[in-house]
């Protein structure tokens, strides 16, 4: 059966900039991913790590 | 000390002096002496950072994002179950989406930190029921 998996960047607003020592983050981005098996799709978020 | 002195900054000062005084006296740090759990947080990114992990480490740190998944997550919780290791859940931020998968962690973890969907302005259409700082259990709408 095929697979079809399908990415997409997103980015959400913060309720208000999130601050640790390194910086500060006012808007989030990260993968969000759907794979598709039959009638069946299965869905993830991943946020970047540097 | 704590007979003598009532609670509030003459008492503190005290307490925290004598922490490291005692401390010096052993050559030792005071989180040894008050066995306090350390947890490897940075210096715990995935299965393979087990072969550096100091040994002063009891918890290690578990996100998904730097695992790379539940998969790995689940490895690193068996090894670290075996070593006799505590577990923190953590995350790095996102959407239920993103929290739920960590959240199969929480029976083997002595803390459970995903609270990423909270700091955002609005959650996903299918999000995680939070009462207070209390994740609820989800369904597979949510995921899984």
């Amino acid at each position: 059966m095929p697979v079809r998996a399908t990415f997409r960047l997103e980015a959400w607003q913060l309720r208000q900039p999130f601050s640790i020592s390194r910086d500060t983050t006012e808007v989030l981005g990260f993968v969000h991913c759907e794979i598709d098996r039959g009638l069946c799709t299965g869905f993830s978020e991943a946020a970047g790590v540097d | 000390m704590l007979e003598v002195l009532p609670a509030g900054g003459a008492r503190n000062a005290l307490d925290c002096a004598l922490w490291d005084l005692e401390a010096k006296e052993h050559g030792r740090r005071v989180w040894e002496l008050a066995a306090l759990p350390l947890c490897a947080d940075e210096s715990f990114p995935d299965h393979s950072s087990f072969a550096s992990l100091h040994s002063r480490y009891r918890v290690i740190n578990i996100k998904l994002d730097k695992t790379g998944g539940l998969t790995e997550a689940l490895h690193c919780a068996a090894t670290a179950q075996a070593r006799g290791l505590e577990m923190f859940a953590g995350n790095m931020l996102g959407t239920s989406l993103g929290m739920a998968p960590a959240f199969l962690l929480a029976p083997l973890c002595r803390w459970v930190d995903l609270d990423g969907p909270l700091l955002l302005a609005r959650d996903c259409e299918a999000a995680i029921r939070f009462d207070g700082p209390m994740m609820q259990p989800f369904g597979a709408k949510v995921w899984g």
